[in-house]
């Protein structure tokens, strides 16, 4: 064959690798260095080739077929012989892994022993850190390459592997791998996808395990089981992370030690029990209490390693170590005060039964104690719990046995957090005063979206200051104006994303920066916003186009330059309005003979507080029109209602808040709830069940929710300028359910909640109520969408927040959230309701009643969350005592699953505060709990307190 | 600039920790600083147990990356070793988190250790995965000598044990390690709580906290709970998950502090073991580190040439401790220009800081880097600005300044007025001072300065 290359290729475009093989076989250095360069001008082609037969085959064009594909793939192939033989490790690596050369291992051993490739050792390093494993072990196998040294672990971890494969098998008889790489598993602590515990997982059947395969071994002689059960031990020695530590543990009791097998490795086993990986304490434990209980295990050896296990989280570890504890301090006496001085520890953990189990030990023995075990216990008094306490009140006879007890809501280092008025003048709100001003707070905006408070300042002086005549201002103001540009560019999207909204804001200021431009950002609007196609009439209707339509209203004042206030700028923090200064602000736009936006003056009324109105009153008797009307009935004042609905439903809000309005009713009946009538809502927790195909199978999810009843009725058409009804409609917040069936609806996003919570300050139940909505589909999984309503459960700690219905409701869901950040804000709330005094505990209680049976909450949490609550001080320990005693009502057969957890915590409060359940309702649940398990010998105790 | 230090560790061996007939030893491996493998320590360690579950702690801080910047390469940051430095009677042992948003440090104060100073210095330390594992099974009962080097670097030398680790330490990394001392040095503390409260509060730490959550750590009666809102007293913690490393050190330690600075930015959590410390500091969030946080860059700003800065240098002796007042009164400045001083040394990893003793101390990073890496981008823009002109002062005055600084297409306005300094460019717009001065004010201090003299 002539070695040339116009011969090499014809070679590479046939795909031919037998005569590649056979062209480098036997060629000269000379040779190869002939056709160098002709591989490097043929690749590109080649990997054109193979990736435009991959995208025909995908996408079933014409000319796209399998076949071309084989090819392209045998051509790939060709190419990295050719790279292999003439080219260098960049090369080879810039090839990546579709050209694998190893479809013929014994040529291309032949090949290679014969060209002696200078950096095949570095390729296999290469091939190993990317866990190409199967593409260098023949290599090293065959004695051409080395194993990997620095990727000597990747090396290991590439026998792992996937695949439902027996991997007795495949390495049953490789000496290689039974002599080393098995041990090394051992060593090796793996990594996010390779480790023997994923491998283990996945692989479908018991027999297609490694820990099968090696056990067989061991079975079979071929591998030593006492170096098994020795390396086992020796690898959970290494604190690998728990996932993968596990995969050890397992095996080693896989191999069922017999009771010799352990006894000669105690001390393998002793100093697991100081691991940092629960699973493995427990292990150990349990495989020491196995020899303990043979007799085998010294006592002293036992009571020198054991301290770590009586710290650890686990229930069960903790009180087999007590129980070990027991047993020595009863069998060998000389021993008794070093094991009661490690049990104390156990008193650290915050479980009840733990705790009792521990004090029951140490009552027991109370007369062995040391002066260091005692004073030990002094130093844990605090930590134990209200019942331990009253039971070694005998141990420590200078242990308070209760807290003192208080009716004030002072507790020791726990300030009352002092209500404010929300129109107080420690809360005012200072204009923006200037251009230069406005430049610097708005560049401000552009980089903090979230401060809303600020956006509104910022709105308001975007309509009110003119940058007529201000040439310096207007130059101060090109960076600002960059930005905005840059962020329009930027953002984009349908309007339930964040950056909508904050393109929006720029889009404002880029308007008063350009104000002769800014009627045309106008034509249309959604030209400026990308992708918010939502934003034109095409139907789309949906709550969140009110704050985008409130927006195009201040954007509409700019452009006009109108230069006067927007009527529903805050003039306090927490988003309230002074209505003396609403009524001059509306007394300005009158006299500018300007109407203002329909949806600035919905959110003027909502914001308006209620101080100050009988003098705002008399300050808006020459206000004329349906808005001055409507403005003077707000106040107060006995007004004719008028002909705008949107003007006088927020009329009617800002004066009635929450308390129906008879004449609105009259004058605009069936408007639906929260426009003249407030809404009757009645919860009802239900079951739902949906069915759908999924991969032409038929699924069934069952899932729980929370319906409810409305009176009155929600229309079916809602006006987008009737906020308050608006927020109470489901297909309003919603986007429509494919099936109306479907569980979940999705929470609107927390820019939109904190929007919507700044619009009606002083009552949020309509905003609470539309969380509520998604609190119920899914609670197990809590699926909403991005956590928004955890934006609700954060505004729950406001200080303004009145606690009404929805939110109790909301607060109750929170105590109970799957997701830690949405719990904490929760237990903020209800902590900072406590300390304010606004929260009755006892109420809460009531509203968590109709969730208790449903299934929506899960117990176990709810008392974690109550948990924190209590530790903040005797105050909240008391609500907290309060709120529980609500819930034991009505019939103890409903009560979720693992009630108990609230008894537990219901029975350390009583004891506490020495007092007991007198109540009727309270006494007749208790005592007529269910089943003779732990929660109903609770019940018992707590009846029976006295 | 280059991304990153090219470095090479060279070990004349890994670190062991081995079983002897009499007692067990721990040998570390050393490369680089005051020598090439240096000898510094030869002793016994007074509570192994506690030691090794610090050393082991440390090691996973190092190990750790909780944000994976776009620009770093996972593998450099995977072998970057911890340091150890020896001096002034104290052990100290330090490393960065991959993701430059964690450090950790542990201190083994004279009582925590017999034996004695060979050398002084600071030195990479090798810790292999072999060594780690072991380390898991000391014991308090056991014997365990320490040696921070060897005396038989000839014997090793040119064996095949010698171990050679080629990396690139990222800048930012490096940059970080050293100028989180600065952080420290600005923080207060603000909670103390015992074993039991520190056990019962990691405990509370959710399993899966979203990174980008913010929690703040409030008092709860005795001890600590989390909150979703600040109080009076709180400290701000991002990425809670990166407090779970240290819940073993929580079971065993005898109390813990917990350390924030003003802006409640970053935070410090220092579990105290009698005189074995470790000191954990978390960045502001997960991804950010502490390098180029701009608190030191009003320091960077003066003068390199200033001749305290040298006077200072030329009085380190790897002292546990530095002492402003006794610096301040020698060299006859105020003490406020010491710490400024001891502020630019810790930018250039020449010296540390100690919360429990509120004082610096000497130690010196083996990786050096040259000037121009050294600078922050933000300094070194501003030097550029100032050096191109690019700063016109407009109104001068004792307490007000305001000038106009060239942007990208755009000028800038800088005003100082009542003692803030204000810029419109979009950094100090979102960050409104808190992570440093933007370059635009920098170049302005720099302008001004330059013209005052």
């Amino acid at each position: 064959m002539k070695r040339d290359a116009a011969t090499l290729e014809k070679i590479i475009r046939a795909a031919d690798s037998d005569k590649c093989f056979d062209f480098f076989i036997g060629s000269s250095s000379g040779e190869r260095a002939g056709v160098r360069m002709l591989v490097e001008e043929i690749t590109p082609w080649v990997i054109q080739q193979d990736k435009e037969s991959t995208h025909a085959m995908i996408h079933s064009k014409p000319g796209g077929t399998a076949t071309d594909r084989r090819l392209t793939i045998k051509r790939c192939r060709v190419l990295g012989l050719c790279v292999l033989a003439t080219g260098s490790l960049p090369q080879m690596k810039k090839l990546d892994f579709g050209f694998d050369p190893f479809d013929q291992p014994e040529l291309l051993c032949q090949m290679l022993e014969y060209l002696q490739v200078p950096w095949l050792n570095d390729w296999v390093e290469h091939l190993a850190k990317n866990r190409r494993q199967n593409y260098y072990q023949f290599l090293i196998e065959a004695g051409l390459a080395r194993m990997p040294e620095k990727e000597g672990n990747a090396y290991v971890l590439g026998f792992l592997g996937f695949g439902r494969h027996s991997r007795l098998e495949k390495y049953g008889n490789d000496e290689n791998f039974l002599k080393t790489v098995v041990w090394r598993f051992f060593e090796v602590e793996g990594d996010g996808d390779r480790s023997l515990s994923s491998a283990d997982k996945y692989c479908g059947k018991p027999e297609l395990t490694w820990a099968y395969a090696l056990k067989e071994l061991s079975d079979q002689k071929k591998l030593s089981r006492d170096r098994l059960l020795d390396a086992s031990l020796e690898a959970l020695a290494r604190d690998f992370p728990q996932y993968r530590s596990s995969w050890y543990s397992r095996f080693h009791e896989y191999l069922e030690p017999t009771p010799e097998e352990r006894t000669g490795r105690i001390n393998l086993y002793l100093p697991l029990l100081a691991s940092t990986i629960p699973p493995t304490v427990s292990f150990a434990l349990n495989a020491l209490k196995i020899v303990h209980d043979a007799g085998k295990l010294p006592a002293p050896q036992l009571l020198l390693h054991l301290p770590p296990a009586l710290l650890s989280k686990s229930k069960g570890t903790v009180l087999v170590a007590v129980t070990l504890l027991e047993t020595i301090a009863e069998k060998e006496p000389k021993h008794r005060a070093t094991a009661l001085n490690i049990a104390i520890e156990g008193l650290i953990s915050e479980i009840i039964q733990v705790q009792e189990r521990v004090v029951k030990v140490l009552t027991r023995y109370s007369d062995d104690f040391d002066d260091k075990g005692r004073q030990r216990l002094s130093e844990l008094a605090d930590t134990l719990s209200p019942s331990s306490r009253k039971k070694m009140a005998d141990l420590l006879p200078g242990i308070e046995s209760a807290p003192t007890k208080t009716d004030s809501k002072r507790d020791a280092g726990m300030e009352l957090t002092a209500l404010v008025s929300p129109l107080d003048p420690s809360r005012q709100i200072i204009p923006i005063a200037d251009a230069d001003e406005l430049i610097e707070r708005a560049s401000y905006l552009l980089e903090n979206p979230a401060d809303l408070t600020e956006a509104e300042r910022i709105f308001d002086a975007l309509v009110r200051i003119s940058l007529k005549n201000q040439p310096e201002m207007i130059k101060l103001g090109q960076p600002l104006l960059k930005r905005a540009i840059k962020l329009l560019e930027k953002h984009g999207g349908s309007p339930e994303q964040e950056p909508v909204f904050l393109a929006f804001q720029a889009l404002l200021v880029r308007s008063w920066l350009q104000p002769d431009q800014a009627a045309s950002f106008l034509q249309p609007i959604e030209s400026q916003l990308r992708g918010v196609e939502y934003l034109g009439a095409r139907g789309y209707q949906h709550v969140l186009k009110f704050p985008f339509q409130r927006l195009t209203g201040i954007l509409e004042s700019i452009a006009r330059q109108q230069h006067l206030p927007l009527l529903s700028t805050p003039t306090h923090l927490g988003f309230g309005i002074d209505p003396r200064v609403l009524v001059e602000r509306v007394a300005q736009w009158q006299k500018g003979k300007v109407e203002p936006h329909a949806h600035d003056v919905v959110v003027a009324f909502l914001r308006m507080g209620k101080e100050h109105r009988k003098e705002a009153l008399k300050s808006a008797k020459n206000l004329g029109g349906d808005l001055g009307s409507a403005l003077r009935y707000a106040l107060g004042a006995d007004e004719k209602i008028g002909r705008e609905p949107h003007l006088w439903i927020a009329a009617s809000r800002a004066r009635f808040c929450d308390a129906d309005d008879p004449a609105m009713a009259k004058a605009f009946p069936d408007l639906g709830p929260g426009a003249a009538l407030m809404p009757k809502v009645t919860w009802e927790p239900g079951k739902g069940c949906w069915k759908y195909i999924y991969f032409k199978k038929e699924q069934t999810v069952h899932f729980l929710r929370l319906n409810f009843r409305m009176e009155p009725p929600v229309p079916s058409t809602i006006p987008l300028t009737h906020l308050t009804v608006l927020l109470h409609s489901e297909k309003y917040c919603f986007h429509e359910r494919e099936h109306p069936d479907r569980p979940t609806n999705h929470s609107m996003p927390r820019w939109a909640y904190r929007v919507f919570l700044s619009y009606w300050p002083s009552w949020r139940e309509p905003v609470y109520h539309n969380g509520l909505l998604c609190c119920g589909d899914h609670t197990k999984t809590f699926e909403v969408g991005d956590h928004g309503i955890f934006v609700l459960f954060e505004a729950l700690s406001d200080t303004d927040e009145k606690f009404g219905p929805n939110a109790r409701l909301l607060l109750n869901f929170g105590l109970s959230c799957p997701h830690a950040d949405g719990r904490a804000s929760a237990i903020n709330a209800f902590v900072s309701g406590i300390n304010s005094g606004r929260l009755n505990p006892k109420i809460l209680g009531q509203s968590m009643l109709l969730l208790f049976t449903s299934g929506l909450i899960q117990p176990a949490r709810m008392r974690k969350s109550l948990d924190e609550v209590v530790r903040v001080s005797p105050n909240h320990r008391r609500a907290v005592l309060d709120y529980l005693t609500e819930l034991l009502r009505g019939d103890p057969a409903q009560a979720p699953d693992n009630s108990v957890k609230l008894l537990e915590l219901y029975y350390e409060l009583l004891v506490e505060y020495e007092e007991n359940a007198h109540d009727p309702e309270v006494l007749a649940y208790l005592k007529s709990f269910p089943g003779g398990g732990r929660a109903a010998k609770l019940a018992n105790q707590i009846v029976v307190l006295p | 600039m280059a991304a990153g230090l090219n470095y090479t560790y060279s070990y004349l061996c890994e670190s062991t920790l081995s079983q002897g007939p009499r007692e067990v030893s721990l040998s570390l491996a050393t490369s680089g600083g005051v020598s090439e493998h240096p000898y510094f320590f030869q002793g016994s360690l007074c509570y192994p147990r506690l030691t090794a579950l610090c050393l082991k702690t440390l090691s996973r801080v190092v190990a750790a990356r909780y944000h994976v910047p776009a620009a770093m390469l996972e593998r450099i940051l995977r072998e970057s070793d911890p340091v150890v430095t020896c001096g002034g009677e104290r052990l100290r042992f330090e490393g960065f988190s991959g993701c430059c948003g964690v450090y950790a440090r542990v201190d083994l104060n004279p009582d925590a250790y017999h034996g004695v100073f060979v050398g002084q210095g600071t030195t990479n330390v090798d810790f292999n995965s072999a060594m780690l594992g072991a380390l898991g099974q000391i014991r308090d009962d056991e014997s365990v000598s320490l040696a921070v080097g060897t005396d038989e670097v000839a014997l090793l030398r040119g064996t095949e044990q010698i171990i050679e680790k080629k990396v690139t330490l990222p800048i930012r990394w490096i940059r970080g390690m050293a100028e989180v001392q600065a952080y420290l040095a600005r923080m207060e503390r603000v909670f103390s709580i015992n074993r039991v409260e520190a056990i019962r509060f990691w405990r509370s730490i959710p399993a899966s906290p979203g990174n980008q959550t913010v929690y703040h750590v409030v008092a709860a009666g005795n001890g600590l709970r989390l909150s979703s809102q600040a109080a009076e007293r709180s400290v701000k913690v991002s990425g809670l998950v990166r407090l779970r490393v240290v819940e073993p050190l929580a079971l065993a330690c005898d109390s813990v502090r917990v350390y924030t600075d003003a802006q409640g930015e970053a935070s410090a959590w220092e579990f105290l073991f009698g005189p074995l410390r470790f000191t954990l500091v978390l960045s502001a969030e997960t991804w950010r580190g502490f390098s180029g946080e701009g608190q030191l860059l009003e320091a960077l700003a003066k003068n390199e040439n200033d001749p305290l800065f040298e006077q200072a240098r030329a009085s380190l002796k790897w002292q546990a401790e530095l002492p402003v007042e006794e610096f301040a009164q020698n060299w006859d400045v105020p003490a406020r220009q010491v710490r400024e001083t001891l502020q630019r040394l810790a930018a250039q990893g020449l010296v540390g800081y100690d919360l429990e003793a509120g004082s610096y101390f000497h130690r010196e990073l083996p990786f050096t880097i040259d000037r121009g890496e050294r600078l922050n981008p933000r300094l070194k823009n501003a030097r550029k600005l100032v050096s191109t002109e690019g700063v016109e002062i407009v109104k001068r005055g004792k307490k007000q300044v305001e000038a106009y600084v060239r942007g990208s297409g755009v000028e800038h306005r800088v005003q100082l007025l009542s003692g803030q300094w204000k810029c419109t460019c979009p950094w100090h717009s979102k960050h409104q001072g808190l992570r440093g001065p933007c370059k635009h004010v920098l170049a302005v201090q720099m302008a001004t300065a330059e013209k005052q003299a």
